[in-house]
């Protein structure tokens, strides 16, 4: 481990936007006045499953106001994926603009553009379609059948990479791995365990619902300033949908209001930009609450089969883990979440010499599965998280020590990092820093975890529990993704860093500033971040798989080095003097020989405008090599009312290795929000459907998250490690948190009551009909 | 949205709001914290009367009983001394939990019973409290108890040019009251309220009653279970438990979305349960 | 459209509004874009403003409704140059992720310490429980008021 000491990384600076937000400037993608803007509204499908017989907007189109009406007569036939994926997407090209075809409730049927709101609501009113109603597909356990009714029956829906696709099944992904003799290694277990979980549907509820507002520039371009996590993708997918070259197009993304993956999607970009097209007018599309939960992104709903076999010293002999996932009507991410549900767990017990994963994602007339923290691996940790519990407690073996033998340590590898890529090939990774185990070890003694565990504790109607979960994620796609910085260096000896990173509310800019302002040794303020232009910043990928920091990160510095580089060959002619005898520091170049110093500031006025004039600059890229995962060690108290099964989170610790924080308390703060998701989805968060497949609860009314008056009591500890390859001995730490409470709280409430849940939310009426079946 | 409202009227005094309401039957509304109507995107409505510079938001002392006024918030309510030690503090804790704070300074009491939804909290304790309501309309005041305006719903007993004034709380004396919501979180609709107001001498029962809500449209006094308890000493455990046992049969409990019948009728005896034993 | 007159930051304003605009659509069409809509239904609490120094949601307020009253904005406590105390601890805590829950937020803290300037931890969860935050898990925004409770406790 490297005992680097840092002077502005590691540091708990305030955000760069910090000032801004809180005094309310008008930073986000609706904060903006434009003149003559229309207003979008769509028209959501009221069934399930469905073809368009004839669809009549004449009535709507002469509503006064009313500026453009399109439905899948008016937008070019041409498939796409709205997954924010690279290219080529390994997510099925499956939708259209809009289509002849509805496949859930809340699908697009048409689009309006109106000088008001209430003119386009009126509109849509008057639009009359006439459905031929087809049978729907509502469950994913039966969607592959024969006899089902095919979802996707166009031609044109297709994979474009050589990838298991099948269409005529409703199968829109699968992934398959194994190494030994699973069943061999079963047979000669002395335990065999075989269980089934699930987990839920869910929604990201992003403060901030989707919004896109699309308009054509001074020099006839396509602007789409959008609430986005993946702007190049967006430009290059509406690009492609609408049949638009790239460089007529910009997409801008302003501040966000969270995303968490709903916005690692190119949603609603297409259709407002199709309006805009067709008007020649700024168009504004925001989606309402109600359409946030139906017509946007959510969890992908798994239902796991989880084998497991064990012998009485705690050596896990061999995994077979099965899951059918259900992707919805469209196959955004369906290879890719479903690939991570292997690759984010199982190499965590890599001293297992036999496992084995089967995956199929299916389609379904529901809504759509997309990006969510986490990212198939908080579906995965539910089934393996309860699993451990249930086999540890059943040998008689103490959880603790189960998981300090059986984790990957520093130095080891796993045959699932090479056999399970997300589209592509894996790639082959040893693990560099890894803390868990002293995660685990501070876990265990800041939660007084022995004095807790197994105590049934009580105190009148309240149960008391406790539950652990060791978990890990990754660190960016290795060999796929891609991230660049520009920096150029401004007279008074203060930088403009350029990058197409997106951030989404995280921090991104700050720690960025921050990488920096280490390498070119001045203070984060003299670093101005611009992020996430297409047409002003580098590419990237944008915001999702952890890579923000690892990735994105690294190309940083790499461009602060080059900038560095250029310095001081600068002061070298000032300084007379060689580079070899200059050291940067303190924001001055020091000639060691001479005694003497330029400050930046003189450097960039020698560069700028005395001799040899030139833009100190540079453009770096970045690719990463492997996924190094964050650890964590998560454990949860809870109480438990015996009499109605309600379940209170007491005290949550989370315990993490990130490798290096490059801003500690915005990294507790990942840690602490993603914590606090993974709880009420434990706890409170579900789609409520009725028999036709329609969400009856799209409101915070009804679909609950927490409010302060139900923050329980959060605490993170982040364990220093260094991972080598890493900008500053950094990993990532923004979605493992949200792995850890579903199985943790899950084991919590059986250490309380002796009864498991394998399916959330853990609702009272869940926990307490569970309580009474079991007496 | 409210496409075709037309006019946000803010009339001087009652006569005036009720002469306009009189005067345009389907069209005109009243609006106090707004918190339903706001958000009804009620088409029909073109007029809306503001009923909140009235002076009807007030809470004051008339010999034993406690008189508030319709346009009085839910946090006004709150902060009240005289309701926070009326009956036990009933009044109080079933407004405690309605909403969130930013909320709780729109919606008014008047709102909340002329609106009730099934979750609504505060309209059962009122009604185990047999309050008295106020209202005016252009020919005469009038009071009623509670019960009556609970008939049907109160927007169906209400009529269009019809204005609740005051909430009228009488002495109970000697009862203690009790009330408790039970929700998944903070912040949220309940899934069952339970109160109860029981009046106790010589370690007896005299007066007990039982009401649920957020089970069906309207509050609910279960009178057989109630009825089941007066006469009985306070620590009879036996006829405890069976008064309480009866309660889950003797509810009327419609389907939920959130949750199942069969649940909330286990749950009710529970939560009454505690209230009760909370009181003794 | 009708014109209403109405205080807002301490500035009489007149604004032109249709009778059934929302106050969070009037206040963000006249530039007090801080003021956010989160679910436009009185959930969420992103549009949470003061009137007459009560927190509200500006969503379920129809703008005439306000007229001869004071509204304050987040725009009204305090500016990137001098920021209020609230506004400068939550950014020190590291309470602010995404802001956009944030102004909100702010404004029903701001309230609470009108009236009760040494808050509980648990009278903070309360004064801001119809404020939603999806980002922070709560834990540096109440981290943040407190530490602008000590910062104004020492008449800063």
């Amino acid at each position: 481990m490297s005992k680097n000491k840092f002077n502005v990384v590691n540091k708990s600076i305030p955000k760069v936007d910090g000032l801004s937000l809180v005094t309310g400037q008008p930073l986000f993608t609706d904060d903006i006045d434009i003149d003559g803007l229309l207003y979008a509204k769509i028209l959501w499908s009221p069934y399930p499953h469905a073809i368009i017989k004839n669809i009549d907007t004449s009535k709507a189109e002469k509503v006064p106001g009313v500026k453009a009406i399109l439905t899948y007569k008016d937008v070019p036939r041409i498939a796409f994926t709205t997954a924010g994926q690279g290219y080529p997407e390994p997510s099925p090209y499956d939708t259209f603009v809009l289509d002849k075809k509805v496949r859930f409730v809340g699908d697009r049927v048409a689009a309006v553009a109106a000088t008001s709101l209430e003119v386009a609501e009126e509109a849509l009113e008057l639009i009359k379609v006439e459905y031929e109603q087809l049978e729907p597909v509502l469950d994913m356990m039966t969607a592959q059948e024969k006899g089902k009714p095919i979802i996707h029956d166009e031609k044109e829906a297709r994979m474009i990479l050589p990838l298991h696709y099948d269409k005529k099944k409703n199968l829109a992904a699968h992934a398959e791995m194994s190494d030994g003799d699973v069943e061999e290694a079963l047979k000669n277990s002395e335990f065999i365990f075989d269980n089934e979980y699930e987990a839920h549907y869910a929604q990201h509820c992003p403060m901030e619902p989707h919004i896109c507002i699309t308009y054509f520039d001074a020099y006839n371009r396509l602007i789409i300033r959008s609430s986005t996590q993946v702007p190049f993708h967006v430009r290059r997918i509406v690009g492609m949908a609408l049949n638009i070259p790239v460089k007529k197009i910009r997409v801008i993304k302003p501040r966000i209001g969270g995303g968490f993956g709903c916005k690692q999607e190119v949603l609603i970009e297409d259709i407002c930009s199709a309006l805009t097209l067709k008007t020649g007018k700024p168009v504004k599309l925001e989606y309402m609450r109600k359409e946030e939960f139906i017509s946007s992104r959510t969890r992908h709903p798994q239902h796991i089969r989880l084998r497991t076999g064990i012998n009485k010293d705690g050596q896990l002999t061999a995994i077979d883990m099965n899951i059918v996932m259900n992707n919805g009507a469209y196959g955004a991410h369906a290879l890719t979440v479903i690939c991570n549900s292997a690759s984010k767990v199982l190499p965590l017990f890599n001293k297992v010499k036999n496992i084995k994963f089967y995956g199929d994602t299916v389609y379904t007339n529901l809504p759509v599965g997309g990006a969510y923290r986490g990212y198939g691996a908080t579906q995965a940790y539910n089934a393996m998280g309860q699993q451990i519990d249930i086999m540890c407690r059943t040998i008689g073996m103490d959880i603790i020590k189960f998981y300090k033998m059986q984790h990957i340590k520093e130095g080891e590898g796993s045959p699932v990092f090479q056999k399970m890529g997300e589209g592509k090939e894996g790639v082959e990774m040893k693990i560099g820093a890894c803390g868990l185990s002293k995660c685990i070890d501070i876990g265990v003694k800041e939660f007084r975890w022995y004095e807790k565990v197994n105590k049934k504790r009580k105190e009148g109607n309240w149960h008391y529990g406790v539950g652990m979960v060791c978990l890990m994620q990754g660190s960016s796609i290795p060999e796929i993704d891609m991230g660049a910085a520009f920096i150029k260096m401004n007279d008074d000896g203060s930088f403009n860093l350029l990058l197409g990173a997106t951030d989404i509310g995280t921090g991104s800019d700050t720690i960025f500033a921050q990488m920096a302002a280490e390498v070119l040794t001045v203070k984060p303020q003299d670093i101005i971040v611009y992020s996430s232009d297409t047409d002003m910043t580098p590419f990237d990928v944008g915001a999702y798989a952890s890579s923000t920091t690892y990735l994105s990160g690294g190309a940083v510095i790499k461009a602060a080095e080059k900038v560095k580089e250029q310095i001081l060959e600068v002061a070298a002619q000032m300084l007379k003097t060689e580079i070899g005898d200059l050291e940067l520091k303190n924001a001055s170049v020091f000639s060691k020989s001479k005694k003497k110093k330029v400050t930046l500031k003189d450097v960039a006025y020698y560069s700028l405008y005395e001799k040899n004039q030139h833009q100190i600059a540079a453009v770096a890229s970045h690719i990463t090599h492997k996924s190094p995962p964050p650890f964590s060690a998560h454990f949860v108290e809870v109480a438990v009312d015996i009499e109605t099964g309600l379940v209170k989170v007491v005290e949550y610790l989370n315990v993490t290795d990130c490798g290096t924080a490059i801003n500690p308390k915005l990294a507790e703060g990942q840690c602490e929000g993603a914590v606090l998701n993974g709880i009420s989805y434990a706890l409170t968060e579900e789609y409520i459907f009725d028999s036709q497949g329609r969400m009856l609860n799209p409101s915070f009314n009804n679909y609950k998250i927490f409010s302060p008056a139900d923050a329980p009591k959060i605490k993170t500890i982040l364990v220093p490690t260094y991972e080598d390859t890493g900008p500053f001995g950094a990993k990532s730490i923004s979605e493992i948190g949200i792995n850890g409470p579903l199985p943790a709280i899950a084991n919590a409430i059986y250490d309380a009551m002796g009864v498991r849940l394998k399916k959330g939310p853990y609702s009272p009426e869940k926990v307490y009909m569970a309580l009474n079946n079991k007496k | 949205m409210l496409k075709n409202l037309k006019e946000y009227v803010k009339p001087k005094d009652l006569k005036e709001a009720i002469t306009i309401l009189s005067k345009n039957p389907e069209k005109a509304k009243i609006i106090a914290g707004g918190t339903s109507v706001v958000i009804s995107n009620n088409k029909k409505i073109e007029i809306l009367v503001d009923i909140k510079n009235l002076n009807l938001n007030y809470i004051k002392k008339n010999k034993n009983e406690i008189i508030i006024g319709a346009t009085t918030t839910i946090n006004e309510l709150l902060e009240s001394k005289i309701i926070q030690q009326y009956c036990n503090g009933i009044i109080y804790k079933s407004a405690y939990n309605i909403a969130s704070t930013p909320v709780r300074n729109l919606i008014t009491v008047g709102g909340n019973i002329s609106q009730v939804y099934p979750w609504s909290d505060l309209p059962l304790s009122l009604l185990l409290v047999n309050a008295k309501i106020k209202i005016e309309n252009k020919s005469k005041t009038r009071i009623i108890p509670i019960l009556e305006l609970f008939q049907k719903h109160p927007l169906v007993y209400l009529k269009n040019d019809e204005i609740i004034t005051e909430i009228i709380l009488p002495e109970n004396k000697n009862y203690k009251g009790n009330f408790v919501k039970f929700a998944k979180t903070q912040f949220d609709f309940s899934l069952v309220d339970a109160a109860i107001m029981v009046k106790i001498k010589n370690k007896e029962f005299e007066d007990v009653k039982l009401g649920i809500s957020a089970t069906s449209p309207l509050p609910q006094i279960l009178s057989t279970s109630s009825n089941m308890l007066i006469g009985k000493k306070t620590n009879d455990k036996e006829a405890i438990n069976i008064a309480i046992q009866n309660t889950s049969k003797e509810a009327m409990v419609n389907k939920d979305i959130r949750v199942s019948v069969e649940y909330k009728r286990e749950i009710i005896p529970v939560l009454l349960r505690r209230l009760l034993e909370e009181i003794i | 459209m009708i014109k209403i007159n109405v205080t807002i930051n301490n500035e009489k304003k007149e604004l032109e509004v249709k009778p059934y605009e929302k106050l969070v659509d009037a206040l963000r069409r006249y530039g007090y874009k801080g003021t956010k809509k989160g679910c436009y239904e009185g959930t969420c609490g992103a549009c949470v403003v003061l009137l007459n120094n009560k927190p509200v949601n500006s969503c379920l307020i129809l703008a005439p409704a306000v007229e001869n009253q004071q509204i304050t904005t987040i725009e009204g406590i305090g500016t990137m140059n001098k920021p209020h105390p609230l506004q400068e601890s939550i950014v020190e805590a590291g309470g602010v992720q995404c802001g956009y829950c944030t102004p909100g937020f702010i404004m029903s803290a701001y309230a609470l310490l009108l009236k009760n300037p040494e808050p509980t931890e648990e009278e903070i969860k309360r004064a801001t429980d119809g404020n939603l935050c999806r980002c922070t898990g709560y834990v540096k925004k109440i981290e943040g008021v407190l530490k602008a409770v000590e910062k104004m406790r020492g008449g800063k």
